[in-house]
């Protein structure tokens, strides 16, 4: 049997090749789409059209740092373990988790333009979240949610709430952040009169 | 009639360096070859042919007719001059088949059963790649480096967009750890 002829492929070698190189390919496919869903945590600027109290307006060009704390229950012992500062998007967005065992993601002002939808007198953010653990122990109790937008390191719009836990890949939640009358004119980046 | 037609050639010919008294009777001879050449014409069609269907056990059975290759089986049938004709059929892994004929204008249908060569089973398989070389008829799909070609394709392809998706093409999803009791 030549040379030529084994490296011939024939019918089946040739089924053989195309199915080996196909193999290949699965696992970076697989590696692309990074598994499963994530959790989409959607952050959504007051528009400021209920007239009194803390709604005003919050407008893109006056958040340039936004900020998420999950803070579990305390006093029932529950915590994150630590974990070093990770940065992602080139430094745009850092996770963390604080000496008080509350994990912290910090999104800076390049990647909240680049990924907010912005509709003028307000705007929608969406954090996506790789969860890790799905397993809903009871002796984990719903953590406080505190999201905070910050302009030249000043709070200007807040929120704060329970969220059910443990959240879960695939599920949305939307949390309206809230600017206050005493920080209305920051949140339209205008100069107070 | 080529008789006369020499006779007029003859004729004129003499006539070219003869008296001017000729000339009519060049005029009158020059007429009748014209007519003569035109029935020769008529007289000679082309010769009619004779339809001859070849029929094979097996396809892509090459087929030959008087040593040249027509096509391969299935064949039309085969327009031919009447006359003695060979007609020789092989395949990969049959034994081939070769028969004479005389065709007729009436036309004449040919069967080949080929029977299997089990001298060389190995030949059912087909490796044709010498051979479509030689003939420039390529089966580009039963070639190896076509099926390496695809794959390769797909590889670089699912690696790219692997890259694309990695590298901020979308956006990646960070990582929520989960709550300690």
């Amino acid at each position: 049997m030549t040379r030529a002829r084994l490296f011939r492929p024939r019918p089946l070698r040739r089924a053989l090749l195309t199915l080996g190189l196909v193999g290949l390919c699965l696992p970076a496919l697989s590696c692309s789409s990074g598994g499963t869903e994530p959790f989409i945590l959607r952050l959504i600027a007051d528009d400021g059209s209920v007239p009194s109290g803390p709604h005003n307006a919050i407008i893109l060009n006056a958040v340039d740092r936004v900020q998420v704390v999950i803070a579990p229950d305390r006093s029932s012992g529950n915590h994150f373990d630590a974990l070093a500062p990770r940065l992602f998007d080139g430094g745009d967005v850092e996770t963390r988790v604080s000496a008080a065992g509350e994990w912290v993601i910090t999104l800076e002002r390049p990647y909240i333009e680049a990924h907010a939808f912005d509709h003028g007198t307000t705007f929608a953010l969406e954090i996506p979240l790789a969860i890790q653990n799905t397993t809903d122990d009871p002796a984990v109790h719903d953590p406080l949610m505190r999201v905070t937008f910050q302009r030249m390191g000043e709070i200007i719009a807040s929120t704060e709430r329970n969220v059910n836990w443990p959240l879960l890949p695939g599920d949305a939640l939307d949390v309206v952040v809230f600017c206050p009358d005493a920080t209305r004119f920051q949140c339209l980046n205008t100069p107070p009169p | 009639m080529l008789q006369m037609l020499a006779l007029a050639v003859l004729f004129g010919g003499l006539c070219q360096s003869a008296a001017p008294s000729c000339a009519s009777a060049q005029t009158a001879a020059a007429t009748e070859p014209a007519q003569t050449s035109l029935e020769a014409v008529e007289v000679a069609p082309p010769p009619p042919m004779a339809s001859l269907l070849i029929a094979v056990n097996a396809d892509d059975a090459e087929v030959r007719v008087d040593g040249e290759v027509v096509g391969q089986s299935p064949l039309a049938p085969l327009e031919l001059p009447p006359g003695r004709h060979v007609v020789s059929v092989t395949r990969r892994g049959f034994q081939p088949g070769s028969r004479s004929l005389s065709l007729d204008a009436s036309g004449a249908r040919l069967d080949f059963a080929l029977e299997l060569d089990a001298a060389h089973p190995a030949q059912l398989d087909p490796e044709p790649e010498a051979e479509d070389i030689a003939s420039g008829s390529p089966e580009w799909y039963r070639r190896w480096y076509v099926w390496a070609g695809v794959g390769g394709a797909v590889v670089v392809g699912a690696v790219i967009i692997g890259v694309v998706a990695s590298s901020g093409g979308g956006t990646s999803a960070y990582p929520l750890p989960p709550i300690q009791p």
